[in-house]
């Protein structure tokens, strides 16, 4: 890769990230302006993202970038600055800019190939801008304090004008921090302080800042009483004062000294010695370690917003004062573009991680050979010091070997939210395409899977989706006539299970009708009329699964023709993951993907039948349990047992592949053993000879020779240098499952 | 001069070591073969001899272990694992449906690469390596006919006094002790092709 294309992609990588910060900001905003009042803090965030890229594309010369978040950036500063509101029609100008940003990001083939016409969401924005709301007659603030007032930025003193709008006191909140530890001390005092109403600003205060400790002002806008406030807020160091104007009663001089402290005089001088024209540069110092508080801050209260999809709060910025100075909510540092990285992360091509996971791979079976080497020194007598000696250094280096493999798997993790967020659009869109009011909530966003995982989820899951939309939300006059909120609800969920990752996807839509998806599959041919009678509701609605069906008998735009599900069947085995649905007529339908958390190593369940060694992947191994052959029962042909009251179809694995037996290992003529693996919503049973044992593998992948063997997914080592075949759980299952429907209905009854 | 011993190579070959050296490694086997100069590994199977171009091959490697796939055609030996890499093995008397000898212990893996992936090719023996122009390759093989003559890219002639009249011009030769013999130049790509591993029908007869 050249240098050129480095720095582009570094670039790109970065704008992505910025971009889809202030995409969840968005999705954030929008919730917020249904539910009344949009969070000030949230616009001022939205801004910030948009103001770095905009300092990002100037570092790397993209053009349109820069020009369209230039733009972007005037119209969120009138938003801001209350000039302009937060419509639904802003929303989708400023969605309609994302998008626009995507199509800007997308590598062109052809580097000659001119930029996406940006134009005409120029347009739009400045069209925005232009319908600003006309200036509302300005209060007099001069009771603020001049003091104060030289020291606010224009958003500043907008939220403070806001503030008094709406009916709040003002109040300064002094408070004085000991130096070590005015981190935790000022975040802790503004989580007391949002509960009351809204920071305004910091200000640093003059008043005696002595060697080891810092003393501030925070202007407050709330709608308590000092008396409330003093009682919440008043502790230790911290002192409550209301600013009012010298009319209003319970006026209190603006900015009193405290009488402890007489250094007055040196208070407005020290504040405003900065030139006033860029109060931004004011107070680096203390104005970092606000930053640092508002970014938490807003973190947190990320965290607790269902509807937004949260990442977690990485170690993208390091609470390092010096390097927050522009992540200031206030809006500090908004003038000066940094030229430092937005985000303390390293990207690495995941095919880099793959070979240092092969390589870690490649210790694992040098270290089992040490332990060979250590078991034949056991031997012999005169060596006993040695190996015990080695044998300590192998212990050693085998937990160090776990460390390095297990770090190796956490630098591939990635939270879900990355798929959610883009969903979250998806849905945005398509509800407004078909004019269906949805709720998308959002939960476990900060869930971790491999990131080769979560790329390949959000085709399914965009997939699902979709269907809710298009099939399963009812339009709002259904609705209403059922008796359902107007507003239709999508939950997006995804949570850990042991080693396992359930992503869930749930509407409260209309469900699904299992006699109209039999009656559908009897007319396209899919099952024979005589099937469809004897056919129960949980294997019906299974049918939705099956190629080419569709519940529409015309295709529409958003739902495509019948490649639905049965891609996402196909899609989620791919992953070693299972699918189960569960409906219900007129209540809804929920969607369970089950998945491994990463691919690269896997748990295995190391089998044998007529001699050869095979692996199964744990996560689609639902159980192992020892059969006696008398409990085998024939159904025309097909081996079945009883298993939790259900039929699960047999399928001997030395039948299945004709193994050639390799050796003459005893079995048990009376006993066989029996792996129940599952994958999407099927279970078969698979007989093998014998079971020995779990352990980790990592995955090699097989040549393109033998890679579409039919029933082996990949290869992987076993010690020593021996290779082992990895089963494909899902073709198998398909295979038996196949096998099995030509005679038996086989009871999957996973559908409630 | 058509045909050329080359010693050293032969001397390699004959031990059994890799014909890969340290730098090959360093410089991850491209080793550019002048195109007038084409080198040949020569090699036995089932009695005929065949020649695969050097710079296709990475390494000679003794008889490994392999794995057996099931589900595959009946000439892949199994999948074998030589330094951390996997690769799929085929025996290629079987794969050319030559008579299988019984292998001594002069049977080698021949290590090719197409297309970026590993292969092993199971022969007999391997006898030298050998070089031969280009212009004095047959590019058609005549006498061959049927499914074979797709896995043979062309004919060369190793050893021996080349006879007038056999198309390879009659300039001097080394005179060897063994007539001259076809050496067979197989292709690789029509011999490895993916599609041709796996075993079709759904139906899987046994045949174990």
């Amino acid at each position: 890769m050249s240098a050129v294309d480095q720095n582009a992609s570094e670039f790109i990588a970065e704008a992505q990230e910025v971009i889809e910060t202030f995409s969840r900001t968005l999705l954030e905003l929008e919730a917020q302006s249904r539910s009344g009042g949009a969070d000030p803090d949230l616009v001022n965030a939205a801004f910030r993202a948009i103001h770095s890229l905009k300092g990002l594309a100037g570092l790397f010369g993209a053009q349109a970038i820069g020009g369209l978040s230039h733009t972007l950036e005037s119209t969120l500063d009138s938003l801001r600055l209350g000039k302009l509101a937060l419509s639904r029609a802003v929303l989708d100008v400023l969605f309609e800019a994302i998008e626009v940003f995507g199509r800007l990001l997308t590598p062109r083939d052809d580097p000659d190939e001119p930029d996406p016409d940006i134009e005409p969401i120029l347009v739009r924005l400045r069209a925005l801008t232009e319908q600003e709301a006309p200036d509302l007659p300005q209060d007099n603030l001069e009771w603020v304090g001049e003091a104060i007032l030289s020291v606010l930025t224009e958003y500043e003193e907008h939220r403070l004008r806001e503030n008094i709008r709406s009916g709040r006191g003002l109040y300064r909140v002094h408070a004085k921090f000991d130096i070590l530890a005015i981190d935790v001390g000022i975040e802790q005092l503004k989580d007391k302080m949002k509960v009351y109403g809204e920071v305004i600003t910091y200000l640093p205060s003059a008043d005696g800042s002595s060697d080891d400790s810092i003393e501030l002002d925070i202007l407050l806008g709330s709608k308590s009483s000092l008396a409330e406030l003093s009682a919440a807020l008043a502790v230790g160091d911290v002192s409550v004062h209301r600013l009012a104007p010298a009319d209003a009663p319970s006026a209190i001089t603006p900015a009193p000294p405290r009488p402890s402290q007489p250094s007055t005089p040196a208070q407005p001088q020290r504040i405003a010695s900065p030139t006033p024209a860029e109060p931004r540069s004011t107070s680096s110092g203390h104005n970092g370690h606000n930053g640092h508080n508002g970014h938490n801050g807003h973190n947190g209260h990320n965290g607790h917003n269902v509807v937004a999809a949260p990442m977690p709060a990485s170690s993208r910025r390091e609470p390092a004062p010096s390097l927050l100075a522009d992540d200031v909510p206030e809006g500090a540092g908004v003038s000066e573009t940094s030229l430092r990285s937005l985000s303390q992360t390293v990207r690495v091509d995941l095919r880099r991680l793959d070979l240092l996971m092969n390589l870690v791979g490649e210790l694992g079976l040098v270290q089992n050979n040490l332990a060979g080497v250590l078991e034949h020194l056991r031997q012999l007598d005169r060596s006993a010091d040695v190996s015990r000696e080695l044998q300590v250094q192998i212990r050693d280096m085998t937990r160090k070997l776990a460390l390095l493999q297990q770090g190796i798997l956490d630098v591939r993790m990635v939270p879900i939210g990355q798929v959610f967020d883009k969903l979250a659009r998806v849905v945005r869109k398509l509800s407004r395409d078909l004019d269906k009011d949805i709720r998308l909530v959002i939960s476990g966003a900060e869930t971790v899977l491999d990131k080769l995982i979560v790329e390949e989820l959000s085709d399914p899951l965009m997939h699902m989706i979709r269907n809710c939309i298009d099939h399963g939300i009812e339009a709002a006059p259904e609705r209403a006539r059922l008796g359902k909120p107007p507003a239709g609800r999508i939950e997006l969920r995804a949570f850990q299970k042991g080693n396992r990752v359930v992503i869930e996807v749930e509407d409260d839509g209309g469900g699904i009708d299992w006699l109209q998806i039999r009656d559908m599959a009897v007319r396209k041919g899919q099952v024979t009329p005589e099937e469809g009678v004897s056919m129960a509701p949980s294997e019906a609605v299974n049918l939705i699964f099956a190629p080419g069906f569709s519940i529409r008998e015309t295709a529409t735009e958003v739902s495509g023709r019948g490649v639905g599900m049965d891609v996402v069947k196909t899609n989620i085995a791919k992953l070693s993951g299972m699918i189960d649905v569960t409906t219900e007529v007129g209540k809804g339908t929920k969607f369970s993907i089950t998945l491994p958390v990463t691919l690269a190593i896997i748990q295995a369940l190391v089998i044998q039948s007529a001699g050869h060694t095979f692996c199964i992947p744990l996560n689609s191994v639902l159980e192992s349990i020892m059969v006696e052959t008398r409990e085998i029962s024939t159904i025309e042909g097909h081996e079945v047992i009883i298993l939790n009251k259900k039929t699960l179809p047999l399928l001997h694995l030395s039948r299945l592949f004709s193994l050639r037996p390799l050796s003459r290992s005893y079995r048990d003529p009376h006993r066989v053993y029996v792996v129940v693996v599952g994958l999407a919503q099927h279970r078969v049973g698979l007989v093998v000879d014998e079971l020995l044992g779990q352990q980790d593998v990592v995955i090699k992948p097989l040549g393109s020779a033998v890679r579409n063997v039919p029933g082996i997914a990949g290869a992987t080592e076993l010690g020593a240098n021996r290779t082992v075949l990895l089963l494909d759980v899902g073709r198998l299952v398909d295979e038996g499952v196949r096998q099995a429907d030509a005679t038996v209905s086989i009871g999957v009854s996973h559908v409630r | 001069m058509s045909v050329e011993r080359e010693d050293l190579w032969q001397a390699l070959l004959r031990s059994g070591e890799t014909i890969a050296t340290d730098e090959d490694y360093e410089h991850g086997y491209k080793r550019d073969v002048p195109q007038d100069l084409q080198q040949y590994v020569s090699f036995r199977v089932s009695g005929e001899i065949y020649g695969l171009p050097i710079h296709e091959i990475e390494e000679i490697s003794k008889v490994f272990g392999t794995t057996h796939v099931p589900r595959t055609a009946d000439f892949l030996v199994g999948i074998g694992n030589v330094r951390g890499r996997i690769m799929p093995v085929v025996d290629l008397a079987k794969r050319l449906r030559l008579r299988p000898m019984e292998r001594g212990r002069a049977a080698r893996v021949l290590i090719v690469h197409l297309n970026d992936e590993p292969y092993g090719l199971v022969v007999d023996a391997v006898i030298d390596v050998i070089r031969i122009p280009p212009d004095k390759v047959e590019e058609r093989p005549g006498g061959i006919t049927g499914t074979r003559a797709e896995y043979i890219r062309g004919l060369g002639r190793r050893k021996g006094v080349a006879g007038p009249g056999k198309g390879l011009g009659g300039a001097e030769m080394k005179a060897g002790e063994e007539p001259e013999e076809i050496v067979i130049i197989l292709n690789l790509a029509t011999l490895l092709d993916p599609k041709d591993f796996v075993r079709v029908g759904p139906g899987e007869e046994g045949r174990g």
